[in-house]
């Protein structure tokens, strides 16, 4: 957990395919640092119209940031919002680093990572959360992004408050609800998934 | 005091321009530099613009300051050579009024054909360039742009890098009341503005002499900053570098360049003298180091900081721990790449999947359409350029084809692209009697940099619909006989006009038009819908490499299914079907969904 006065700097990975939120939701984090008056830095990969592309952001925060970008070995929290991404930017994660993974593989066709995950992600402190799925019977496909940081949420120690401030800011009046139920949804499921002993789907 | 807000690179360098009093901003868009000009055109009283190309916004830029109004102009690094030739001259007239000119580079190649260091030109063109380090740099450093090139009588170059354009850091805001910086209505000033052989010889003379003040004023500057820590190590750096700097050697000294040329050369040589060992980290060349050895001050760097790709603070390390460059940065090799793709239904679907028919070599150019290069359709042989394509087309074609051979060169152009610098090439193909065939995709908008607007459409970027450039009428106007135009979604069609096109004895131009799917935004009116009983998974759906058209297994086999989610109701699958097991349906809110017949 890390504490709010954050004596140490905190690096976010979030990876993913393009079109699932993955930029607004670094906004998110960004600003949530920024109005508890912390440094941050937010850096992504943008450009060639990356839609379906393979697409990461990170986010730097604490007292005082000053790269924006993280290299291998050197993430704290790696943020999956897609399995195979995930495992694509793992070696971005530090040793003792916390991944948090979405159970989803978009374009899965021969090769079905899910039996192997366990495998795969190897010793990693590895959080499963079926995301796609909770969202999707929620009827908001859409707000993936803001389950995923409710569930991050949990790891960090922001407010609820400051949370809810962050996410009225973005969208609009339906979009917000939406917004507020998948985080809360997000939040139940990381305490859930963390009693549970880690294991495959 | 107001909360810092968060503002990318290139955000910030708009604020410093605001905040800077400009008046006239001017580019072209391409990443990583596209934000400064949408940015800056927020902003009141500043006259914003897209330009046709760098080479033109760098004149009509130019054009404002001598006019006496403070311009900015920006580009990403490949532009910046379409602008090279103003920009060599424009260092000979000065200015009025402010000028910075804003190069984005693209360490690692993110969105770019190359990987150049546009250091190079502040060195060749003799101007000053200043390199931010981050957002809250780039704000500050576009002010003290405005100042120095003002002060020197000099364009002053902006040099961010991608990672300095597009990472958000914290930016405390200077006066919102911008301060009148106009110098009044343009002067003639003949041996200035006028540069005749006798005149740029002065001229010459004059920026020889502007060289040595900046030099001095390097010396001078509070821009270059020197801090001293464990005096074992003391690095030499400019730009997000710097930050890389401060996470890899925490305890090193750093003399950190804001104003990298001209170079500070007696401060460099006290630094050196009080530290044990001198680094220099640059990401790409060895642009300082060279400066730096010149002056003679022994340096150690390109040895091992990698010349390739961008740097991390862990890159770093790793490198200077080797004692040799260490690869680029990726994500696990093993796990299968993932492109960006083709938007599902956009017209490029059916003009690749009717190209990788044809059998032909085709030279394709900058914009969406590039990915036409990628499986399935394979459909590019060459990228070089903006404009390239018709040109390069129009070489191969003269030396390729024997007597009474058919044309068997194709040149792929976007529209953006082709008023960009493609008109001059096809110019010269008509001029110099080629016969290629130029395929022009109009989707009516410059999308793969984020919908811009541009001649061709005639949207202005501040509003308002301006004049629109009628492209059969130009191609017509520039001799072509042969000018066809087709719907991309008709694939039959498309190919056969192609054909014609090709058998054409003259240059012939065939467009493509359909305007860009994100320029609608509107919900699908129908959809495709997958016969599976009638589906015998043929695989000839996925030819048109469409991302809603899948795989569906089952028991070993498969069939094709669309994913509705993505599925715009385009009809390029269906028409791909042989068995006819792929369907449009109308949406309605009748759950009996109605079939349609295809024609």
């Amino acid at each position: 957990m890390i504490d709010s006065t954050m004596d140490t700097n905190v690096s976010i990975m979030i990876a993913g395919v393009g079109g699932q939120g993955i930029l607004l939701a670094g906004d998110v984090l960004a600003r949530i640092a920024l109005h508890s008056d912390l440094d941050v830095k937010k850096s992504e990969v943008r450009g060639l119209s990356r839609r379906f592309g393979s697409v990461w952001c990170q986010v730097h925060m604490g007292r005082r940031i000053e790269s924006p970008i993280g290299g291998l070995d050197s993430i704290d929290y790696l943020l999956g919002f897609e399995t195979g991404e995930a495992l694509r930017y793992l070696p971005y994660l530090k040793d003792g680093g916390t991944a948090l993974v979405n159970r989803l593989e978009i374009g899965k066709s021969v090769d079905d990572l899910a039996p192997r995950h366990s495998e795969l992600f190897g010793d990693t402190d590895c959080i499963w959360l079926d995301g796609s799925d909770e969202v999707a019977n929620a009827g908001c496909s859409r707000n993936l992004n803001v389950f995923m940081l409710g569930a991050f949420s949990q790891l960090l120690h922001f407010g609820h408050s400051a949370w809810q401030e962050v996410l009225s800011e973005l969208g609009d009046r339906r979009s917000r609800m939406a917004n507020l139920r998948m985080f809360e949804m997000g939040t139940a499921a990381f305490d859930d998934a963390n009693r549970r002993p880690v294991k495959p789907k | 005091m107001q909360r810092p807000l968060l503002l990318s690179g290139n955000q910030a360098v708009a604020r410093g321009a605001y905040e800077s009093g400009v008046r006239f901003a001017t580019g072209y868009p391409g990443t990583p530099s596209t934000e400064v000009v949408e940015s800056l055109s927020t902003y009141a009283n500043v006259h914003a613009t897209w330009s046709v190309n760098e080479k033109v916004a760098m004149e009509s830029a130019l054009g404002a300051a001598l006019a006496g109004a403070r311009s900015i102009v920006a580009m990403k690094h490949v532009g910046l050579n379409v602008a090279a030739d103003p920009l060599f001259s424009a260092s000979y007239t000065g200015i009025r009024a402010g000028f910075v000119i804003v190069v984005g580079d693209d360490p690692s190649a993110n969105s770019s054909q190359n990987e150049q260091d546009s250091r190079h030109y502040a060195r060749a063109a003799k101007l000053p360039f200043l390199e931010p380090a981050d957002s809250q740099e780039a704000k500050d450093f576009v002010i003290a742009a405005f100042a120095l090139s003002e002060r020197f009588d000099t364009p002053v170059i902006i040099r961010l890098t991608t990672r300095v354009c597009h990472s958000q850091c914290r930016v405390s805001l200077g006066s919102e009341i911008h301060p009148h910086n106009d110098q009044g209505p343009f002067v003639p000033d003949f041996d200035k503005y006028v540069l005749l052989p006798r005149q740029a010889v002065g001229r010459h003379i004059a920026i020889e002499k502007r060289q040595e003040e900046l030099a001095a004023y390097s010396d001078d500057t509070d821009l270059n900053r020197e801090e001293f820590r464990d005096t074992s190590l003391g690095i030499i750096t400019s730009g997000v570098c710097y930050s890389h700097v401060r996470e890899a050697f925490p305890d090193a000294s750093v003399f950190k360049l804001g104003q990298p040329y001209p170079l500070p050369q007696k401060r460099m040589s006290a630094f050196a003298d009080k530290v044990d060992r001198v680094l220099v980290v640059e990401e790409l060349d060895g642009f300082l180091e060279s400066e730096i050895a010149a002056a003679g001050i022994a340096v150690d760097g390109k040895r091992w900081v990698p010349r390739v790709g961008e740097l991390t603070p862990q890159r770093l390390r790793s490198s200077f721990d080797a004692g040799a460059p260490q690869p680029i940065e990726t994500g696990d090799p093993s796990i299968t790449p993932r492109a960006p793709r083709i938007c599902a239904g956009c017209q490029y679907l059916g003009i690749y999947t009717v190209i990788s028919k044809l059998n032909l070599t085709v030279c394709g150019d900058i914009g969406c359409y590039t990915l036409g290069a990628f499986s399935p359709w394979n459909g590019i042989d060459t990228v070089l350029c903006m404009g390239a394509s018709i040109s390069m087309a129009a070489g191969m074609e003269k030396v390729g084809r024997t007597n009474g051979d058919q044309n068997n060169v194709l040149a792929v152009i976007g529209d953006g692209t082709f008023l960009h610098s493609g008109v001059p090439a096809l110019m010269d193909l008509v001029y110099n009697q080629g016969r290629t065939t130029v395929l022009i995709l109009d989707n009516a908008t410059t999308a793969m940099t984020g919908l811009q607007g541009h001649p061709g459409n005639g949207e202005g970027l501040q509003g308002g619909k301006t004049k629109q450039v009628d492209l059969e009428k130009l191609c017509e106007a520039i001799g072509i006989e042969w000018v066809e135009v087709v719907d991309p979604y008709d694939m039959d069609a498309t190919e056969s006009t192609l054909r014609e096109a090709i058998a054409y004895p003259g240059p012939s131009v065939v467009i493509s038009r359909a305007p860009c799917l994100l320029l609608e935004k509107r919900a699908p009116i129908r959809q495709a819908h997958v016969d599976a009983a009638a589906c015998t998974g043929c695989g000839d759906c996925f030819s048109v490499g469409c991302i809603a058209v899948e795989k569906y297994q089952t028991n070993g086999s498969f069939v094709a299914d669309i994913n509705h989610d993505l599925c715009v109701g385009c009809g390029l699958c269906v028409q791909s079907c042989p068995e006819g097991a792929i369907a449009p349906r109308l949406l309605t809110d009748d759950p009996d969904l109605v079939e349609l017949s295809l024609s």
